[in-house]
């Protein structure tokens, strides 16, 4: 059972990538999450509405005399003859970016459709509930945020990172081949990729390609693991405004067909671009649809570059093409304990169970098996782990997977289990993580049954973790001792929420 | 090329950006302060800390970006501010009886009223904060912690309790409450 909390930071994306990518899943699975979530968006914007207020004359006229003033006591403008003094290559790049500039604005000139496809229909059972015209406004709301959503994605580099996490849940939810992608249907605003991207010039394309290549070119690394590093802390970083072109290119190519974008994304990995740019283009590839698409990024799996090798691989998940996905088993098989990390995450991301299940079962250190337990967590692979958690000599893993899959059913199997001590107080905190009502009722249950302290502590720790306030007030209200009632309350500090102040009052006035 | 485009932020683009965007911010520090005049000293501080700042803007968008930003971040900083405990605890009934000067304000006050009337009344200044911040300003938590001097447990808990009181109030989710 997914709480309203946890949709609520799945939709402001302030989850972990574990956490995210569990949600994602199981809204994306199930039809009627998914319109509970928006049925909770609606309504907190329904909640937010108000109508906007025009600036008071008098308060525009001081703000404008306050820039004035200020404008006075500054120094002068550069004069714009200075353009003229810089490298003609400067001026060459500069006409880059005005014909980049003028076929972008071109493109936002014309208007998504507004009508429906940002703002999916609302949940009838539920609307019914809010107030009419309070809905109303708040889908009004809904409507504007989301434009300004789409108008800053203009303004940002990181359009297709966030086009790359969304394929990403897709995949994970195992409904989203390249094949299909354009026809889906998102709780957030999907139309970005297909209603903000350009279809732009081919030639401008290709030439933006080569302007942003020129500079890296001139500086390249020397092929050495502290180089790779650093190349690595490279391609981490915020994009420089060569590669920023160089990345608007490359979705550009993304509207192109496969025959022509493939020469040119080959080009650029086998060329000076920098890591941060193949990797983009890695990602590119991975949403062709062609045999030699995917044979170029199997070929990239083998790459003693890391992080292409990291990304190519990711990626071949990201697409989810069947052969790919296979053919990963063998570079698993071979690879380091890196590149076996790489390859779990692909099959996590392509929803592939059974392989994971295959490397959990057969692994040869616990590491390894705990690795793929974890991944086998994030999927929400629960029959798969009841499996292993039933064989002799379990993983160690296998608590935090059934955290991550939201297994209370086995989680409590092992917190009431003869195991050892640390291992069921861990099972009892990890509950914590599941936020559901039944995991709730199980901490205090725990809490209330159990004779051992680290137990009860764990139990706290999970309602601590779970933020079960009205929980631990119910223990403290109900607590014997005076010990008791200070160790309950202490934790009640630090949920810092109201019931806190319930008891922090009613012990202050010596009530119960 | 960026140095050439910084160079190109001009007082006449200043000024386009304080015209097209002066609406929203004022009404984003509205939300946040719920007070017309520490709305507009809001939006004068931050205009004032951006056109320092101008040079490291390239065009428009990232400058209107940017002025929103600290134009919150002073909202908030001002209603702490003024913010004394008393006030705090009054907060609804202090808003009600603030002197309304300029008739402009009639405006303001009588848009304002309406919202008073909706759920986001029950939210206390630091509920509100958070939940406008998060829900309709789309800043990380982290980010909000910061600006609010506070924890980020502590602002998700803020966060968490503004949502079931405005659930409690609309009546959300599932016929929960």
């Amino acid at each position: 059972m997914i709480s309203d909390e946890e949709l609520l930071l799945y939709y402001y994306r302030e989850l972990d990538t574990a956490e995210h990518a569990r949600i994602g899943a199981a809204v994306a699975a199930d039809p009627e999450l998914g319109r509970r979530l928006h049925g909770l968006v609606a309504r907190l914007d329904a909640a937010a509405a108000q109508p906007e207020v025009p600036v008071p004359a008098h308060v525009e006229q001081r703000w404008r005399a306050a820039v004035g003033g200020a404008a006075g006591g500054s120094r002068a403008a550069p004069a714009r003859r200075q353009f003229f003094t810089q490298p003609g290559w400067l001026a060459a790049a500069a006409v880059a970016v005005v014909a980049l500039t003028f076929t972008i604005q071109h493109v936002m000139q014309t208007p998504p459709d507004r009508t429906a496809r940002t703002v999916p229909a609302p949940a009838t059972d539920t609307a019914s509930t809010a107030d009419a015209s309070a809905y109303e406004n708040g889908l009004k709301f809904h409507l504007a945020s989301t434009e300004r959503r789409l108008e800053s994605l203009g303004e940002r580099s990181w359009r297709v990172d966030r086009e790359q996490r969304r394929a990403a849940e897709l995949r994970i939810a195992g409904h989203a081949g390249p094949a299909e992608r354009g026809r889906q249907t998102d709780i957030r605003h999907p139309v970005v990729f297909e209603e903000r991207i350009m279809k732009p010039n081919l030639t401008i394309l290709v030439a933006l390609l080569a302007v942003s290549g020129t500079t890296y070119a001139q500086t390249p690394a020397a092929p050495t693991p502290a180089a790779e590093r650093q190349r690595q802390a490279k391609a981490d970083r915020e994009p420089t405004n060569e590669e920023e072109l160089a990345l608007a290119a490359l979705e550009g190519l993304m509207a192109q067909s496969s025959d022509r974008a493939l020469p040119i994304i080959k080009k650029v990995l086998a060329g000076s671009q920098t890591p941060l740019v193949k990797r983009r283009a890695l990602f590119v590839l991975s949403q062709i649809d062609s045999p030699e698409a995917q044979q170029i990024l199997l070929q990239i799996t083998r790459s003693p570059d890391a992080a292409l090798r990291g990304e190519a691989i990711r990626s071949i998940g990201i697409g989810g093409d069947a052969k790919s996905l296979d053919a990963l088993q063998e570079i698993y098989n071979s690879g380091d304990s890196e590149v076996k990390k790489e390859v779990l995450q692909a099959w996590m991301i392509a929803g592939r169970k059974e392989a994971v299940y295959q490397v959990a079962l057969n692994a040869k250190s616990e590491d390894e098996a705990n690795e793929a337990i974890r991944m086998l967590g994030v999927m929400g692979a629960a029959d798969e782990l009841r499996k292993l958690g039933e064989r002799p000599n379990a993983a160690s893993g296998l608590v935090e997977a059934y955290a991550l899959s939201g297994d209370l059913a086995s989680l409590r199997k092992i917190a009431e289990g003869n195991g050892a001590l640390d291992v069921r107080a861990e099972a009892v905190r990890k509950i914590g993580l599941i936020q559901s009502e039944a995991a709730r009722a199980a901490l205090r249950d725990i809490y209330t049954r159990s004779s051992e302290a680290e137990i009860k502590d764990a139990a706290l720790q999970g309602m601590l973790i779970g933020g079960d306030e009205q929980g631990v007030l119910t223990l403290y209200r109900a607590a014997k001792s005076s010990d008791e009632k200070r160790a309950l309350l202490r934790y009640l500090s630090m949920m810092d929420g109201d019931a806190a102040l319930q008891a922090i009052d009613a012990a202050l006035e010596g009530k119960k | 090329v960026l140095t050439l485009l910084k160079s190109w932020v001009q007082p006449d683009a200043f000024h386009a950006v304080l015209n097209e965007r002066g609406v929203r911010w004022y009404n984003a520090c509205l939300r946040i302060t719920r007070d017309a005049d520490l709305a507009a000293d809001a939006v004068q501080e931050a205009l004032l800390k951006a056109w320092d700042r101008r040079a490291e803007f390239r065009g428009e968008a990232a400058l209107a970006s940017w002025i929103h930003r600290i134009a919150l971040n002073a909202a908030i900083d001002l209603t702490r501010r003024r913010k004394t405990r008393a006030e705090d605890e009054l907060d609804d009934d202090s808003f009600e009886a603030a002197p309304w000067a300029a008739p402009e304000s009639e405006y303001v006050k009588e848009a304002l009223g309406k919202d008073l009337t909706t759920a986001m009344q029950r939210l206390s200044t630091m509920e509100r904060q958070v939940f406008l911040l998060k829900h309709i300003e789309g800043w990380r938590l982290d980010e909000i912690a910061e600006s609010m001097q506070t924890t980020i447990n502590g602002v998700k808990h803020a966060l968490f309790r503004a949502v079931r009181k405005l659930r409690a109030d609309l009546h959300l989710w599932r016929g929960e409450s």
